[in-house]
């Protein structure tokens, strides 16, 4: 090997080293640059400039114009001033692309646009491309809002809203995509979720024990991990739960008997009515009577109205957590407030004025006390007035909304539940689910899962798979373009190289090494210094650059009897002749073999046989002038 | 001029050369004989150190050959031609290209290295083809020019490799009266592996008979090849008896009008001169 090189030959070498790598890097960028910039140019034709559409609305063709003019009024109205361009239809889909007016890009204009649209006629979705933007993908329920926040936070992001399970951070500028985007995944990687599946049997008690048992050891046993449990959020399990709940409630508020209270104080009003007309007045000892019957009547209206808040919160809460919970608990308080006498959807304002009457009875009392008239008359009223009020929720009442929370109810009634608790400081989820496991006990199933997942917004994802499609294509490119430069050239230096170790004797096996790993080199250093040259700093990663090269020029270096040998008896001949080895490459060797790289390279200095490569070129023998 | 002591060679587990010992005097001819296989080439390449002996001595003009590295074994190379049984001619060089080839890259000017080139190849009767390939020449041209690429060095030794081998008969000739002239001038040393029997005896100064690595029979060539007793020598004496016979006798009563001094001096020995005179007319040597 080392013979080889003392001869001079490095210099050609090098020189088909550097020519190699310039070409190839040239043709190998180009191509690359020419590929991005066609698809590029299609993405642009297909859904705009960048940040000219914020979003996508899907319409089923079969709704025709009158959705189109539809779509057109709703935005006119809640989005003036907005963008519009049809996109091509897709599987039965017609695709519009929309731009937000500049004053409603923000969260809420956003947030809202599905409820604008949704009563548009085949209306059938909305894709967010608002960009630039990162979005969090997949975010577990109870997680979102926290991540919309923590998000908003961060610097370059001007505001971030959620759509479904996913929580979007529309930046200020491209420029901060990539910074950004690692700022995300910093966040949403050191938080894992931990879904706990419980046991159909275990009761409520016990899982709230379990779930609380578990967020404690998991915070015990790392010193950096900070678990909570999470909310629950949309789920069939979450919903049927939260039925159940309402369902409860409901029973628990038919178990008062609103009709015999109310008979009652309509009764006592009578009395009243009655007892004034017959006496003209009331002894302190009736009157006490019907004070302390009218406390009694008061306490149970208050605990009517506590109940009633109770599940007015409950729902109402519940209300606040996601459409399809919003749309049950809407159906569910129209139908129970229908029932109980308010057409309001929303949790109902206090059907009666508890202070005010307590406050009546007090000022009662003092009437008493002071022995001044007692105007049974406005006692009797008020009674009527109170039961009035009180919800005439009769038991056939009461069931039948037991019977619609149960149609409503999944049929996994008796399905297990789960539980999510969120743990933050540790971004390996299977320890994180060991621990739990540990805690839980054999009984009860763990599944960990990431918070979410990052990625950047669907033109930046495309253009970073177009980047990725560049790289592909320069590799390739620059990996052809050494291929060829291999067979036509390298496979001849190697034999050549084999036909100088026969002449001196080398072993043979040592041959093929010292040229495999030689050769090898050489490929490795091309690949590696083409593809770099070509993508520059968007280089492919080294390693695989100098493994693929590495291993095509040993296996042409080993292949070389095969790809470009090298005549063994001609070699002899221009070896009994005393010449030397760079002149036999160069006069004999390279011009009989394929005209590569080197062929030409070696042209201007070589001496003979240039007069058939002319008449080659010019057959008619007559050279140019 | 040339020594080999005790040159050895092995191929894998094949033994080329055991041990093989000759000499070589200036302007002399030496035909090398014997079975394919034997160890004829090798023992060449050996020589020309196109192989690299694994043992022994090769010494010429005084120089261990065997020890010869870098420029001294070119310079020693272009001393010795050689010349194949396959001609080895480059094929993008026509005639004159091939046989300037050697002194061009010895570093003489072009027009001398051409003007060399153009003599030899006149010598070999080619100066009209100069400008041909190889592949628009027949066997012998091809051949000859090969010959002319050895002579434009101006070797002191010529080591042939069964040049006829790759001919057809009517070529043969033609190459056949070239070595002959090149012998009859004693101006370079030959060693010719050869199986042209009647050229060895009639061109040859001495006689090598080879078997299985071993030079088994040396000596003047009709001693070797009809007193011998090595067992090659027997089978190539009924080789030249089955070939050569009838012919024989045709040729020793022509012998005493018009042969050569060697083939009188044949007709001497045994009473007729040899019918194989490669002095053909028009040839141009000299």
């Amino acid at each position: 090997m080392l013979a080889f090189f003392r001869s001079g030959l490095w210099r050609d070498l090098l020189a088909l080293l550097l020519l190699t790598v310039v070409l190839a890097g040239l043709l190998a960028g180009g191509a690359g640059r020419i590929v991005e910039a066609y698809f590029s140019q299609a993405v642009a034709g297909l859904v705009g400039a960048p940040g000219e559409y914020d979003a996508i609305v899907h319409l089923k063709r079969e709704a025709g114009e009158e959705a189109l003019r539809a779509l057109d009024e709703r935005l006119a109205s809640e989005y003036p001033g907005y963008a519009r361009k049809e996109a091509p239809t897709v599987a039965g889909h017609r695709n519009i692309l929309i731009g937000l007016p500049k004053a409603r890009r923000d969260q809420r204009g956003l947030e809202s646009l599905p409820t604008v649209l949704s009563d548009v006629p085949g209306f059938d979705g909305i894709t967010f491309i608002v960009e630039p933007a990162i979005v969090i993908r997949d975010v577990h329920p109870g997680l979102r809002g926290e991540l919309a926040a923590q998000a908003r936070k961060i610097d370059g992001v001007l505001f971030s809203f959620t759509n479904g399970s996913s929580v979007w951070a529309v930046l200020r500028s491209a420029a901060d995509v990539a910074r950004v985007q690692g700022e995300l995944e910093e966040l949403v990687r050191e938080k894992v979720i931990i879904e706990v599946q419980l046991p159909v049997a275990m009761s409520g008690r016990a899982s709230e024990a379990l779930l609380w048992e578990l967020v404690t050891r998991l915070e015990e046993s790392e010193p950096g991990w900070k678990a909570s449990a999470l909310e629950a959020g949309e789920s069939a399990d979450e919903r049927y739960a939260l039925l159940q709940r309402a369902r409860q409630v409901i029973a628990e508020l038919g178990a008062v008997d609103t009709a015999e209270l109310k008979a009652g104080l309509l009764e006592l009003a009578d009395e009243i009515e009655g007892a004034f007309a017959q006496t003209g007045g009331l002894g302190g000892e009736d009157l006490g009577y019907v004070i302390g019957a009218f406390r009694q009547a008061v306490d149970q209206v208050e605990l009517l109205e506590a109940r009633l808040d109770a599940v007015a919160g409950e729902l109402k809460e519940a209300a606040a957590q996601g459409e399809a919970t919003d749309l049950i608990v809407a159906l569910l308080l129209q139908r129970l407030f229908d029932r109980l006498g308010s057409k309001e959807v929303e949790a109902p304002a206090s059907a009666v004025d508890v202070q005010e009457l307590r406050t009546g009875i007090e000022a009662i009392e003092e009437t008493i006390r002071r022995l001044d008239q007692l105007k049974l008359s406005e006692v009797a009223a008020r009674l009527r007035r109170l039961a009035a009020v009180v919800p005439g929720l009769d038991q056939d009442a009461v069931q039948e909304v037991v019977e619609a929370l149960d149609a409503l109810a999944p049929e996994s009634a008796a399905s297990s539940r789960r539980v999510s608790i969120l743990v933050e400081g540790e971004s390996e989820r299977e320890r994180v689910a060991a621990v739990a496991a540990r805690a839980a006990g054999a009984s009860v199933r763990v599944y960990p899962q990431s918070a979410g997942v990052v990625q950047p917004d669907a033109r930046t994802a495309v253009l970073q798979l177009l980047a990725g499609l560049k790289q592909v294509v320069t590799v390739f490119v620059a990996l052809l373009v050494m291929m060829l430069v291999h067979l036509f050239d390298v496979a001849a230096l190697a034999s050549f190289g084999r036909r100088l170790a026969e002449i001196d004797g080398r072993s043979p096996g040592r041959t093929t090494a010292a040229l495999a790993l030689g050769f090898g080199l050489l490929g490795a250093v091309m690949l590696a210094a083409t593809v770099w040259l070509a993508s520059g700093a968007e280089a492919v990663p080294i390693l695989w650059l100098v493994v693929v090269g590495g291993a095509a020029g040993a296996l042409f270096a080993l292949a070389s009897e095969r790809c470009g040998p090298v005549d063994r008896e001609v070699f002899c001949a221009a070896v009994s002749l005393g010449i030397s080895e760079p002149d036999i490459l160069r006069e004999v060797v390279v011009p009989e073999g394929r005209p590569g790289v080197l062929y030409w390279l070696t042209r201007p200095a070589r001496m003979l046989g240039r007069e058939r490569a002319r008449r080659q070129v010019f057959p008619g023998g007559a050279l140019p002038a | 001029m040339l020594k080999v002591r005790s040159l050895s060679k092995r191929f894998g587990e094949r033994v080329a050369l055991n041990g093989v010992s000759l000499e070589l005097k200036a302007g002399e001819t030496l035909a090398l004989l014997g079975p394919s296989g034997c160890g004829k080439s090798t023992l060449l390449r050996c020589i020309q150190r196109l192989v690299p002996p694994d043992h022994g001595e090769i010494w010429f003009m005084g120089e261990p050959v065997h020890e010869l590295e870098g420029d001294a074994l070119k310079e020693y190379r272009r001393r010795v031609g050689f010349v194949f049984q396959h001609f080895n001619l480059i094929r993008h060089m026509n005639a004159l290209e091939n046989v300037a080839l050697g002194p061009l890259m010895a570093g003489l000017p072009r027009p001398k290295a051409f003007g060399i080139a153009r003599e030899a190849l006149a010598r070999v009767g080619l100066a009209g083809r100069a400008e041909a390939y190889p592949a628009g020449m027949s066997g012998g041209e091809r051949q000859r020019v090969a010959i002319a690429r050895a002579l434009a060095q101006k070797p002191r030794l010529i080591l042939w490799d069964e040049p006829t081998s790759a001919l057809d008969p009517i070529l043969v000739d033609e190459v056949l009266a070239i070595m002959a002239e090149l012998a009859a001038t004693q101006e370079t040393a030959m060693i010719v592996v050869t199986h042209e029997i009647p050229f060895a005896l009639e061109v040859a100064d001495r006689m090598a008979l080879m078997d299985e690595g071993r030079i088994v029979a040396e000596g003047k060539p009709d001693e070797v090849l009809f007193e011998s007793r090595a067992p090659v020598a027997e089978r190539l004496r009924r080789v030249y008896e089955m070939r050569y016979a009838g012919l024989y006798q045709q040729v020793l009563d022509r012998a005493g009008r018009n042969g050569s001094e060697r083939s009188r001096s044949l007709h001497r020995s045994h009473g007729a001169p040899s019918p194989f005179s490669w002095r053909r007319k028009g040839t141009v040597m000299g």
